[in-house]
């Protein structure tokens, strides 16, 4: 039996060449499409892959200030140094080196930082002895001569004679431990440093001046502390003149739409080639950002103190670019890490930002967790920037 | 004899095929991420457990004994604490403060001495972080008890700012069940996170902050002394949890004092001498308004140093 042969007529040609065409063009579409949704989602992977390597390198770098100061990198720990002729120090400034501990049998006369010592409230000499309401310019000294009871020096003359007070002659203050410590701080630290140190009730001045710098001037105030007047030598000043008056101010007053600012000198930052003489000189003074900042103000601020680290410096251009920054600062008495996670996207220019702030280690902390020297063999090798023991063993003090 | 022909078939189990490992990928890649966020998750709520903790260490300074204390270190005579007020009255070596009767929540004298019982110096505080059904003195959540009447047809109360209703509320009526709570744990809540608090010195303190399910317990021996076994499957189901969870430490250190106030004192005008004291406690001016300026009061964190290594003991 001859099987029929059949052929295609015109009708089927069509119709399937037709349906075929819908066919790939369905399969091509359809492939597109997932191609297009997998590559979105590499993409969108890879991005939130790097926001939280970004979130986890701000979180360390938080705890371990390593951009600050690098503990393994001798190159790069600037803010250890020391400027001679100023008589300034950095914030890891080393303590042992420049502010050693000086124990005397009188507590008032201890000077240098003991890294021991909590400061308890019960102890006289960790308060404020001065008259609070005594202010810089006047010379009326209506309630006394506070100096006769805390200065920064152990023997003054109080000879001035005024329409209320007459001279005390010499004198020999009780109180002169906290006055130093507030002018060491100030001096080997820098102001970030000093508010980071001091408790968060300290008073903000002292009588007299000693440090070397400052002429030897017994009676009133000194100016730095009470008004908005730099130290010799030094290009920024200290207190803001909250409330137009000359009286030493807590951390508040000092720090009312102002901000002291923790300047690392770090790569990705205006300083990072700054001499130890400009370096000192950005940590030394107070920066604008409250309501009466302008743009400048704050972007000169953030380009000093915000580095822009980027996260994979190696990587290809088809990768996101993500940048990490860390801030620190104190205004209005509150301390704030702020940290900032900024991806780019490589395809679409997509900018993803994640700002947050951190509770983590303080500026003592971190000195803390550093080592004087790194050579096992020298002495200083046990100790911590502040003079402390380097320990990581956290050991229970014997009652 | 009939031939079927399955091209069309083919093609689009072709597809479907093509769609479904795509769609495999995609949700294998957003697990993987998701785990990852996870981990980010969980490390930070570590981080959340630091600030609970410097919390904790601040509180039980000054609250939390039954009586009022003193500080870590005691404010009066640079002792340790927490211990009391009240008159001294030596007697007891151990506590100089000491009250006839008062007890912690665990029945023990407030402070001894050389206990190496939480709170003495070498004492470990472990606080599994969830959330109460009911804290004790709990109050309704209401933003407004007395909201003010928008009913135009209520002549009498339109517009009005009446103190009907008392401010605030307790959240239950029951005098006892309110100073009680309810301290069941809610369930969503457990599991997440902890924190642990061992006290160095008088005013020194390592914090471990825990994220993960192991409810502050350092190994499984720890776990069978505290008679918790219970709370666990048994040993291998402990240490995969404790496997699995992030840890971080910290020392601290306390310090008494509590911020400063907004200007203590201010001279209004420069020139002249008049002097305007603003207490801690001044409500008058909002300018003034100092107590919420200050970080707390019960003192504050003077230092934070993470330890990037497990201490020997913590």
């Amino acid at each position: 039996m001859r099987l029929p042969v059949r052929g295609f007529t015109l009708i089927e040609l069509v119709l399937s060449v037709g349906l075929g065409v819908a066919i790939i063009g369905a399969v091509a579409s359809a492939f597109r499409v997932a191609s297009g949704i997998a590559s979105a989602t590499r993409s969108l992977s890879a991005e939130n892959a790097v926001m939280r390597a970004g979130m986890i390198t701000a979180l360390n770098e938080a705890d371990c200030w390593t951009w600050c100061d690098d503990p393994g990198d001798a190159t790069r720990q600037k803010l250890r140094a020391w400027h001679p002729t100023n008589g300034r120090g950095l914030p890891f400034t080393p303590f042992p080196q420049r502010w050693p501990l000086e124990p005397d049998a009188d507590p008032e006369l201890h000077r240098g930082w003991d890294p021991d010592y909590c400061w308890p409230a019960d102890d006289a000499r960790t308060w404020f002895h001065g008259n609070m309401a005594e202010r810089w310019a006047s010379a009326n000294t209506l309630y006394g001569h506070y100096e006769a009871f805390a200065h920064l020096r152990s023997r003054v003359t109080l000879d001035k004679t005024t329409a209320v007070s007459p001279a005390y002659g010499s004198c020999a203050p009780p109180h002169t431990w906290f006055m130093n410590q507030l002018d060491g701080l100030r001096d080997n630290l820098g102001f970030y440093g000093l508010c980071d140190y001091l408790p968060a009730n300290a008073v903000f001045g002292s009588y007299g001046s000693a440090n070397g710098v400052l002429p030897v001037v017994d009676q009133g105030w000194q100016g730095f502390w009470v008004w908005p007047v730099p130290f010799p030598f030094w290009t920024g000043y200290f207190n803001v003149g909250e409330g137009e008056c000359m009286i030493p101010r807590g951390l508040y007053g000092n720090s009312n739409n102002a901000s002291c600012v923790l300047i690392p000198g770090c790569a990705d930052t205006s300083l990072a080639n700054a001499t130890t003489i400009e370096l000192s000189d950005a940590n030394v003074r107070q920066y604008r950002v409250g309501q009466l900042a302008k743009p400048a103000d704050v972007q000169d601020m953030l380009a000093k103190a915000l580095p822009k680290r980027a996260l994979l410096p190696l990587a290809p251009a088809s990768w996101p670019n993500a940048r990490v920054s860390v801030l620190r600062m104190m205004g209005w008495k509150r301390f704030i890490t702020s940290c900032r996670v900024r991806c780019d996207s490589a395809v679409t220019g997509e900018r993803v930002e994640l700002t947050f702030t951190t509770l983590s280690t303080t500026l003592r902390g971190a000195r803390r967790q550093r080592r004087v020297s790194n050579d096992p063999a020298s002495p200083a090798y046990d100790v911590d920037l502040d003079g402390g023991t380097i320990s990581t063993a956290c050991l229970v003090q014997a009652p | 004899m009939k031939i079927r022909r399955g091209g069309i078939l083919i093609v689009v189990s072709g597809m479907s095929a093509l769609l479904a490992a795509l769609s495999l990928a995609f949700i294998a890649r957003m697990r993987t991420d998701a785990e990852e966020q996870r981990l980010l998750a969980t490390e930070a709520q570590a981080r959340l457990m630091l600030a609970a903790a410097c919390g904790y260490v601040l509180e039980t300074s000054r609250l939390g004994w039954g009586v009022e204390t003193c500080g870590w270190i005691d404010v009066r005579d640079g002792t340790p604490g927490p211990k009391s007020l009240g008159a001294k009255s030596p007697g007891d070596p151990r506590n100089d403060y000491a009250v006839a009767g008062v007890v912690d929540r665990d029945g023990n004298r407030v402070y001894l001495r050389g206990s190496g019982v939480w709170p003495d110096i070498g004492g470990i505080a472990r606080c599994p972080f969830h959330v109460l059904t009911r804290p004790p003195f709990a109050l309704r959540g209401d933003a407004y008890y007395n909201p003010i009447v928008t009913d135009e047809a209520d002549v009498a109360a339109f517009g009005r700012p009446y103190l009907r209703n008392p401010d605030p509320v307790p959240a239950v009526d029951d005098q006892a069940a309110f100073n009680a709570g309810d301290l069941r744990p809610r369930a969503t809540s457990v599991g997440l996170s902890w924190f642990r608090v061992l006290r160095l010195s008088p005013a020194r303190f390592l914090l471990t902050c825990g994220a993960g399910a192991t409810r502050g317990f350092r190994d499984w021996a720890e776990v069978v002394a505290a008679g918790e076994t219970g709370a666990f499957a048994d040993r291998t189901m402990f240490e995969q949890l404790a496997q699995g969870e992030v840890r971080l430490w910290y020392l601290i250190e306390w310090n008494a004092a509590c911020g400063d106030s907004y200007n203590g004192i201010d001279n209004l005008q420069n020139g002249v001498d008049h002097y305007v004291s603003h207490a801690m406690s001044a409500s008058n001016d909002a300018n003034f308004l100092t107590q919420p300026m200050h970080r707390n009061l019960v003192g504050t964190v003077r230092w934070i140093q993470r330890v990037t290594e497990a201490p020997a003991r913590w």
